[in-house]
């Protein structure tokens, strides 16, 4: 059954529909919020309110043929970027100083799951602003002026955000990716 | 000689910078930003290799990492706490207090708009007008001449008919008892 169709029995007040549509997005959702927020109670916090606001807006949420997927993700991270900000954790610019990453003491052999750990290590120590930025750029596919806009910067600023936020990440994560790359070629 | 290695150098470092910016996913580029770097990622294995280094962090970004079972089901069960809560509340209040009577106003019963004493003085005032200009009579007398004849016609010989008769006078007490 597609979204479009769960989401009408939603709005009609078929919690089973509604937990049909959990079991698809609620994973991902959290996965966005736990990015971008850094913190886990911060991000339960997000992807609940955002599952809860399409339970809410069921009745007028038009999909057509897409799935809820989309909607969900901008809702979400608007919500972190609210919340980030109201926690004053929106620094300006020139202050954000990237924290010191810890190298990986066990590199050789190590399990996927490791690499998923050091990756979400690598990304909460960004500071809030890189991280979301690169965030809305993967995860929500939005283009430079979008994230611009959500974000109330220029185009320019977030083109440094992300150059900076890559490049740490390409530093820090050096031999994870090294690993990709050798076993990939 | 000495100023094409620091071409090559120079583009290099614009496609490294280039590729922070805006990522390994050449079709995300600006159009002129594809077209100005394609000859060199064709030829150059420096180029190639920046861009697959950047292509390798790319995927570790992707991959989403594996949310514990438990904490899935402990936001799937909030929600669903939350969305019958919600439901529980938005129930008409009748379906869950059927024996419902209504309520009396304690505000004073009007008549006709009116306060109960000026529906009263009002009434009164009636009740004096009618007195006086003997309206209850003429409303109260029949409109049919045979009826008043027969009010006040001879009732002599039927008893019944006494409770009609104006004159007591020339009847025995048996005939009245």
């Amino acid at each position: 059954m597609s979204d479009a169709s769960l989401l009408a029995l939603t709005a009609s007040g078929d919690v089973a529909a509604f937990g049909t549509l959990l079991d698809r997005h609620q994973a991902m959702v959290l996965t966005l919020a736990s990015r971008m927020m850094a913190h886990d109670a911060g991000a339960d916090d997000v992807a609940q309110e955002t599952l809860l606001r399409l339970w809410r807006s069921a009745g007028s949420l038009e999909l057509g043929n897409a799935d809820a997927g989309p909607w969900l993700r901008r809702v979400a991270s608007n919500l972190c970027i609210d919340r980030l900000r109201v926690q004053g954790r929106w620094a300006p610019m020139d202050d954000t100083v990237p924290e010191p990453f810890e190298p990986p003491t066990q590199l050789a052999g190590f399990a996927r799951r490791e690499t998923e750990a050091r990756v979400e290590a690598a990304l909460q120590c960004l500071p809030d602003r890189q991280r979301v930025a690169l965030a809305l750029f993967h995860f929500e596919d939005l283009s430079m002026a979008a994230i611009a806009d959500r974000l109330a910067l220029s185009v320019e600023a977030v083109e440094s955000l992300l150059a900076r936020a890559r490049r740490t990440l390409k530093k820090d994560l050096e031999a994870e990716w090294r690993l990709l790359l050798e076993a990939s070629s | 000689m000495t100023g094409e290695p620091s071409k090559i150098t120079r583009e290099l470092a614009e496609l490294d910078q280039h590729l922070a910016v805006h990522g390994p996913e050449l079709a995300r580029w600006p159009i002129s930003s594809q077209q100005r770097f394609a000859l060199l990622l064709m030829n150059n294995a420096d180029a190639q290799r920046l861009l697959a280094e950047a292509q390798s962090v790319e995927r570790l970004l992707h991959q989403e990492p594996e949310v514990p079972a438990e904490r899935l089901d402990r936001l799937r069960a909030k929600l669903l706490a939350a969305v019958e809560a919600e439901q529980a509340a938005q129930r008409p209040v009748t379906a869950l207090r059927p024996a419902l009577r209504p309520v009396r106003s304690r505000t004073p019963q009007r008549t006709w708009g009116l306060p109960a004493g000026a529906a009263l003085a009002a009434s009164l005032g009636l009740g004096l007008l009618i007195g006086t200009f003997g309206i209850a009579d003429r409303i109260l007398r029949p409109a049919d001449p045979a009826i008043q004849d027969l009010a006040s016609s001879d009732v002599d010989g039927d008893e019944s008919e006494l409770a009609f008769g104006a004159d007591f006078s020339d009847l025995d007490e048996e005939d009245t008892l």
